[in-house]
């Protein structure tokens, strides 16, 4: 099964905002998600929450589901993200998984 | 509101971030004010923001011949070369409410004093949102804050005079970021104090300190005891270890 799993990257500067590169594990779901780049987030260390709630998540991806996954994310922490919205980082990870 | 400025010192980069962690507590326990203070790095380095992958912004090994360090930054933003001879770093520390609540709008209130120190020294700059001071279109400055259990810690370098070259060397600049701004060469977007002024280094801390004074009342003080050994803890045991820097 290990040849099935597949990992994808991709990466792309918001337009007026901030680069955002996504790295994602997946077999027919999402199995793990790393972002980066030079956004900000407010509190930091809710990037785990916003990486975690993407996993599991199966292919091919709804992008209006994962958008509000992240969304929840976000309201229920009173987070602020600057540099890109939920929609551009699940436009990113949909590249991702291409 | 009463700040307490402390003038421009060097330290390394583990020393450097874990000062700002020291006074971040230390506002938040009340035994300090708020506090603006001026550093530089010796030996030079760079910061990567917090979210940043560290092989993907960093050329490791170009550092490690340049005896150049790689700190991780408990903000956000980009990953920033501070020559230890080439500029100034800042950092301003308070409890939240003394900023406003809006972080775009902090930033831009910041970010004028900053505007006003380069006046003085005859350069018209520009904040450019959301997080960079420009000069005829070029970043002289950047910007990067925190806010963590009510302490707001904001921190930016302002560029002196500019090596591109090592700057570029010790970087991995994604073509992704530099084509946005449609700028062919990434040593068209950077400038420094030194293209735009002859002051000598001197004034432009001067000048820094005067901007960063309008309108609050400055008491000049140095570092805590206890600030300065709770940052030597945070430099050993959490950013100079491999687990801080290499996190993401």
């Amino acid at each position: 099964m290990s040849e099935q799993i597949k990992t994808g990257s991709s990466i792309k500067k918001i337009a007026g905002g901030k680069l955002v590169r996504v790295d994602v594990v997946y077999y027919q779901k999402i199995d793990c998600v790393k972002i980066t780049g030079d956004f900000f987030l407010h509190p930091e260390e809710l990037i785990t929450f916003i990486e975690e709630s993407l996993a599991g998540a199966e292919i091919p991806l709804s992008e209006e589901l994962l958008v509000k996954r992240v969304d929840a994310v976000l309201q229920d922490n009173h987070a602020t993200i600057i540099g890109f919205s939920p929609a551009d980082l699940i436009s990113v990870l949909m590249d991702a998984v291409k | 509101m009463k700040f307490r400025m402390i003038r421009f010192q060097k330290f390394s980069a583990f020393m450097n971030m874990a000062i700002d962690e020291a006074i971040m507590e230390s506002i938040r326990s009340g035994t300090s004010l708020p506090t603006i203070r001026f550093y530089g790095w010796s030996p030079s380095a760079i910061s990567i923001g917090f979210f940043q992958g560290l092989l993907n912004e960093v050329n490791l090994d170009a550092c490690q011949q340049a005896g150049v360090d790689v700190v991780r930054r408990l903000t956000g933003g980009g990953a920033v070369y501070h020559d230890s001879d080439g500029e100034v770093t800042y950092s301003i520390l308070g409890p939240v409410e003394i900023f406003p609540q809006k972080i775009l709008d902090s930033y831009r209130v910041i970010c004028s004093d900053i505007l006003f120190a380069l006046q003085l020294l005859g350069i018209q700059a520009n904040f450019e949102p959301i997080n960079d001071l420009t000069v005829d279109g070029k970043k002289i400055s950047g910007n990067a804050q925190t806010r963590r259990s009510g302490v707001l810690l904001q921190h930016g370098t302002i560029l002196y005079k500019v090596d591109v070259e090592t700057m570029f060397s010790l970087l991995n600049v994604s073509k992704e970021k530099i084509s946005d701004k449609l700028i062919s060469s990434v040593k068209k977007r950077v400038t420094s104090v030194d293209s735009y002024s002859s002051a000598p280094i001197q004034d432009f801390f001067e000048a820094m300190e005067k901007g960063f004074s309008r309108d609050r009342e400055i008491i000049y003080a140095e570092y805590t005891a206890e600030e300065l050994s709770r940052a030597r803890q945070l430099a050993e045991q959490k950013y100079s270890t491999n687990n801080w820097i290499g996190m993401r």
